[in-house]
């Protein structure tokens, strides 16, 4: 860590998540600062979905502590967590396939406040729609989806439900974006696109954390790197500094040559 | 031709979503195919519909000149089709040794777990273990096991070394290679293209659903295989 | 000591029948992932063929049955399995989709059933054992039936559990764990599959030729009192043949010692009640209190996915011209047909419900006949004046009260039965509306001198369907509001994938207890409605067994569509009217047939109307898809259009 005192948007402490038998995270801890991008790392199998499931909310963490801007958020559910600020995206693309990419959106940025059932019961038609929200409209912007609002999910490309995910979850306003493999399904001009958005994300102050397997992605764009392996922190610190360690890089998979994204 | 497989037209996806939007593909006897293309350009779609498991909505698959694309699973094993699929590939409520047996029916059980082990040693000390116990690597190698159970007329591979260390695979590769007959037909799909391109004879590079190079790896160069895939 | 004794033994006999009820779902179920709600009426068919056979053309008894558990029932399970689930498997279809055509298969054996043999009640069900006592020593005696009952279910779990050891269990594990793997190393999984219905079939069918001369032979009766059995699958987690035989034989005795208790009153009604419905209190004790619950190995069971359509035609110009056209004639009907179609609005408000839990909200819900039926009971007595604590209230503000403490249940019940999902949300649904025909309906302490009010201005035939159609529309304005705006996207954006749905923050658990309560108000509405156009409080109307009916009913037509489901509503009101039970019929050969028609009859209408008008759509749709993909151009190398000639 640098001399800097920076306090972590998100922060995990010794936390375990077992499922069923098998302890898969062994007291991991994690740090997530604001405005720089962490990396999570390590072979297939080392534990790094299920703790990012555990930091949404979407599995419990057996033991230790979880925080979010000081505010413990161990014992929250994956909705309240959303509320607070962590947004997520995932491994295998989510995205609401009978909605459109604007509804995608929507539903991203309606839930900071409380639905009003009572009232939506029997309300009339005309009473119906307030304007799209803005943010919805900036995010659309921002990654190039305008031209596809009225599309329904289901019939997009692979990279391009990639990017609705990720806008879905802009439009939460998080204060930490979580993306799990976000460069999967991505051509080479794609990923730059995401390099260049990432780095710009983080400068305005966003803490991203990525699980990411092509090394060269997160050298690119990582400023701290964990390795897990066995769901055991291997290692944690600047990413410069670990990504020149050829044994932990031989380990994470990258000994092999290029690693086409297929 | 004998011995060869091919796909005529064929279309096919999930829900919704059609993944391969017409595909032709010859996989000539002997040779060893590999598929290479970006996450969900449909190179698993390609094997899943060669065995079975999906259905196409259009297009043949011919194998042999019969025409196999009502053929249900059972039927095509029966063939000696065999197909190591990149997740759900081993039965985890079985241990390991009933895997094998499984997979190496109607052999004793010694001759498939001898098979296995020549190649993967790692999986002698586990037989006893369920395979749903085991790491991601351990039950990829398991899985790969069926493909040396016994003799296959047509071996399709995906995503053969998710999971394995490099010496693993370059162990699995020289087996297969080995084991590989005039008669055999090989196809694998392979994250690692240099990997797959050093085993191959032919390469077919898929592209959103679609064929987008075809010939011998030796074509392939650095950039058109950016060029090509991108 | 010498009472308790022989309760217990007595109690043995119906825990043993239970016990092979259970093994048999359990079989079929870890066998093909079907969890077979028709066992219940496999069951019954197979005690009425026996009967038949019996009483009727006087074959001999042993023979009668025999012929019914040796041939009628394998054959029966092997031609389910071969002509109604294979081709689900084949498509891979969902879980809601399997049990929706079992559903289909339950609806039309026991419409073949009350067609070819009535509906009344039968006493004279012959038994396989004769009615003989063994005396144990001292005055404990035992029924041989009972003897025979419990060593052939212990034979049986014995049998089971040597099997699962065997090279055939291990195949058979295999085959249920991963189907496709399965077929892939040369398993002949369908033989599995086929094996698994016959069996399961058959020891449903020895369930029901049992438990016949224990009970009564009735269809709807009977088939709940087999249905109820379930509860000892649920408590075993559709696991564990071995607890699923403990368990049975445990409520069968318990049950049996809690006929010693007598009390006064309401207590005492319930209490008496308990001594014959054990299993559908075990049932929904369990599925309301057990913590974790869900079947480890298909986490998506009863997923209703594959039962919506995926909204991709264009809304007709005038989608609403023929549901009106339907609503709007019988106003000119003659007096005695319109009291006949007062039916529909009443019908459509209970299916519309169902629209909203399952259609919109992708719960599956079977219970919507209890929330009916209390609406009606509960309107009533208020008009009555014989609730305890309220005096008579006028019949309007009774149906309004009515219809908000329904909701209100809904809401209360549904916060333990939300968290469950898919299949054992169905079946806690189920148990609620068991709970409430077996503890409320049918004890004559709740329902005894119960007369339905008309509704004060609203006396007239016409009158009172003008109102109906008032609340129709109340009914619809409330469902159609869950299906667009802020509220309709969330309910998508949670029925299309739940994580992503929680990951938005989205609170999905407030908005299914919602969905739950509104819909469970509206069935109510609708519920009280039909008692009132019906003139009586009729307990059998509101039978689970109708509910399990109607839900098919709405699948069939088109399960998020209020539109379908309001046709689908007069189309049965009007076959009923034709015959009585013809609609069932109906009903049950679609629901079989679900597999081919995803979405709904409507749906497929709508869909074959839109091909044959041009397949505008169709071509609109290709054409953005290329649109987006861009045409990336074939290169080919050398060797590659060698490869390419010799494919041509």
């Amino acid at each position: 860590m640098t001399a800097s005192i920076v306090v972590p948007a998100l922060s995990a402490r010794s936390v375990s998540v077992r499922l069923g038998d098998a302890l898969i995270v062994d007291s991991v801890d994690l740090d997530v600062p604001s405005g720089q991008i962490t990396a999570l790392v390590g072979p297939n199998g080392a534990g790094k979905s299920t703790l990012f499931d555990c930091l949404s909310g979407a599995l419990p963490a057996e033991s230790g502590s979880i925080r979010l801007d000081g505010r413990d958020v161990t014992r929250s559910s994956p909705d309240q967590r959303s509320r607070l600020g962590i947004a997520r995206t995932f491994q295998h693309v989510s995205v609401f396939p009978t909605l459109t990419v604007e509804e995608n959106l929507r539903v991203g940025a309606e839930h900071r406040e409380n639905l009003q059932l009572l009232r939506a019961l029997f309300r009339g038609r005309r009473a119906d729609e307030p304007r799209t929200p803005e943010i919805v409209e900036s995010v659309m912007q921002r990654l190039g989806l305008l031209g596809l609002r009225h599309e329904r999910a289901q019939g997009l490309e692979t990279s391009t439900m990639r990017l609705v995910e990720i806008g879905r979850a802009l439009c939460t306003r998080p204060k930490v974006l979580m993306l799990d493999e976000p460069a999967s399904g991505l051509d080479d001009a794609e990923s730059d696109r995401l390099r260049a958005l990432l780095l710009e994300l983080a400068s305005e102050g966003l803490a991203i954390l990525l699980v990411e397997h092509d090394l060269t992605l997160v050298g690119e764009v990582a400023q701290h790197l964990c390795a897990l392996d066995h769901g055991q922190v291997l290692a944690s610190g600047r990413s410069a500094e670990l990504l020149a360690l050829p044994d932990l890089v031989s380990l994470i998979g990258g000994t092999r040559s290029r690693r086409a994204a297929r | 031709m004998t011995g060869s497989l091919s796909l005529v037209g064929v279309r096919a996806g999930y829900g919704s979503v059609e993944v391969l939007h017409g595909v032709d593909l010859s996989f000539p006897a002997g040779t060893v195919v590999a598929l290479v293309g970006h996450n969900g350009s449909g190179c698993s779609t390609i094997l899943r519909c060669t065995a079975g498991v999906v259905r196409p909505r259009s297009g043949r698959i011919v194998w042999d000149g019969a025409d196999i694309t009502g053929w249900t699973g059972y039927r095509r094993t029966t063939a000696g089709m065999v197909f190591v699929a990149d997740e759900h590939n081993v039965f985890n409520t079985l241990t390991v040794a009933e895997n094998l047996e499984l997979f190496g029916r109607p052999q004793p059980l010694d001759t498939s777990v001898d098979a296995a082990c020549s190649v993967f040693p790692e999986l002698r000390d586990l037989l006893d273990h369920r395979a749903g116990t085991l790491s991601g690597g351990e039950r990829q190698m398991l899985a790969l096991a069926r493909a040396l159970a016994r003799p296959a007329r047509l071996l399709l591979l995906d995503d053969v070394s998710r999971g394995l260390s490099a010496a693993v695979a370059t162990r699995f590769f020289a087996a297969l290679r080995e084991r590989s007959t005039a008669a055999t037909t090989t196809v694998i799909a392979e994250q690692f293209i240099d990997t797959a391109l050093g085993i191959a004879d032919i390469v077919y590079a898929i592209r959103r659903g679609r064929v987008a190079f075809a010939g011998e790896p030796g074509e392939l160069s650095e950039q058109s295989l950016a060029t090509v895939l991108s | 000591m010498t009472v308790t004794l022989n309760l217990a033994l007595a109690g043995l006999g119906i825990g043993a029948v239970a016990a092979l009820a259970g093994l048999g779902l359990l079989v079929t179920y870890r066998a093909t992932g079907v969890f077979n709600v028709a066992f219940g009426a496999i069951a019954v068919f197979a005690a009425y063929v026996n009967w038949a056979l019996a009483v009727r053309n006087h074959w001999p008894v042993g023979f009668a049955a025999l012929f019914t558990i040796g041939l009628l029932c394998p054959v029966l399970g092997f031609v389910l399995d071969r002509f109604v689930f294979r081709s689900l498997r084949l498509r891979n279809a969902g879980p809601a989709e399997s049990i929706v055509a079992s559903l289909g298969v339950f609806v039309l054996l026991i419409g073949g059933v009350t067609i070819l043999w009535g509906r009344q009640t039968r006493l004279d069900a012959p038994s396989l054992v004769p009615r003989r006592t063994l005396r144990l020593g001292g005055d404990v005696v035992v029924r041989l039936d009972v003897v025979v009952d419990v060593a052939i279910v212990l034979i049986l779990l014995l049998a089971l559990l040597v099997l699962e050891r065997t090279r055939v269990g291990m195949l058979a594990r295999a085959v249920v764990e991963n189907r496709a793997l399965a077929e892939l190393t040369g398993v002949r999984a369908d033989r599995v599959s086929s094996l698994a219905w016959a069996l399961g079939a058959t020891l449903a069918g020895l369930a029901g030729i049992l438990i016949a001369p224990l009970v009564r032979l009735d269809p709807f009766g009977l088939t709940l009192a087999v249905l109820e059995t379930m509860a000892v699958v649920v408590i075993a987690r559709l696991t564990r043949p071995l607890w699923v035989v403990g368990s049975a034989l445990a409520l069968g005795v318990a049950q049996s010692e809690v006929t010693r208790l007598h009390l006064p009153g309401a207590l005492g009604a319930v209490v008496s009640a308990l001594g014959t419905n054990l299993f559908v209190v075990a049932l929904i004790a369990v599925l309301l209190i057990v913590r974790r619950l869900e079947d480890a190995q298909r986490p998506d069971a009863g997923s209703t996915v594959g039962l919506a359509t995926r909204g991709d035609l264009p809304t007709p110009r005038y989608w609403w011209l023929p549901a009106t056209t339907v609503l709007a004639v019988p106003l000119l009907f003659s007096r005695e047909s319109l009291v006949t179609a007062q039916r529909v609005p009443a019908l459509a408000i209970i299916f519309v419900s169902i629209v909203l839990v399952t259609g919109y909200a992708g719960q599956l819900s079977l219970g919507q006949a209890g929330f009916a039926g209390l609406g009606a009971l509960i309107t009533a007595k208020l008009a009555n004046g014989s609730m305890p604590f309220a005096g008579q209230i006028p019949s309007l503000v009774a149906l309004v009260l009515a219809v908000v403490s329904a909701a209100l249940l809904g809401f209360v019940i549904g916060w333990p039965a939300i968290r469950r999902r898919g299949l054992f949300l169905a079946l806690a649904t189920f148990a609620i509306a068991a709970v409430a025909s077996k503890f409320v309906f049918d004890q004559p302490y709740f329902t005894n001198g119960i007369s339905v009010p008309t509704l004060t201005g609203f006396r007239s035939a016409r009158m009172f369907y003008l109102l109906e159609l008032m609340c129709l529309g109340i009914a619809l304005l409330a469902v159609q509001n869950h299906h667009r705006g802020r509220l309709g996207r969330s309910l998508q954006a949670v029925r299309d994938d739940e994580r992503g749905a929680l990951a938005c923050g989205v609170n999905v658990r407030r908005l299914r207890v919602w969905t739950f309560a509104v819909s469970s108000g509206l069935a109510a509405l609708g519920g009280a409605l039909l008692s009132v156009s019906d003139r009586s409080f009729d307990a059998t109307a509101f039978d689970p067994i109708i509910g399990l009916i109607w839900f098919a009913a709405v699948v069939v037509f088109g399960i998020d569509s209020a539109t379908s489901a309001l046709l689908g509503a007069a189309l049965i009101v009007f076959l009923d009217s034709v015959h009585s039970d013809i609609s069932s019929i109906v009903i049950g050969v679609a629901a079989v047939t679900v597999g081919f028609l995803p979405g709904g009859l409507l749906y497929t209408v709508r869909r074959v109307a839109v091909r044959l008008t041009n397949n505008v759509v169709g071509a609109e749709f290709a054409g953005r898809r290329a649109a987006v993909a861009g045409e990336p151009s074939l290169r080919l190398s050398p060797a590659g259009r060698e490869i390419a000639r010799r494919l041509r």
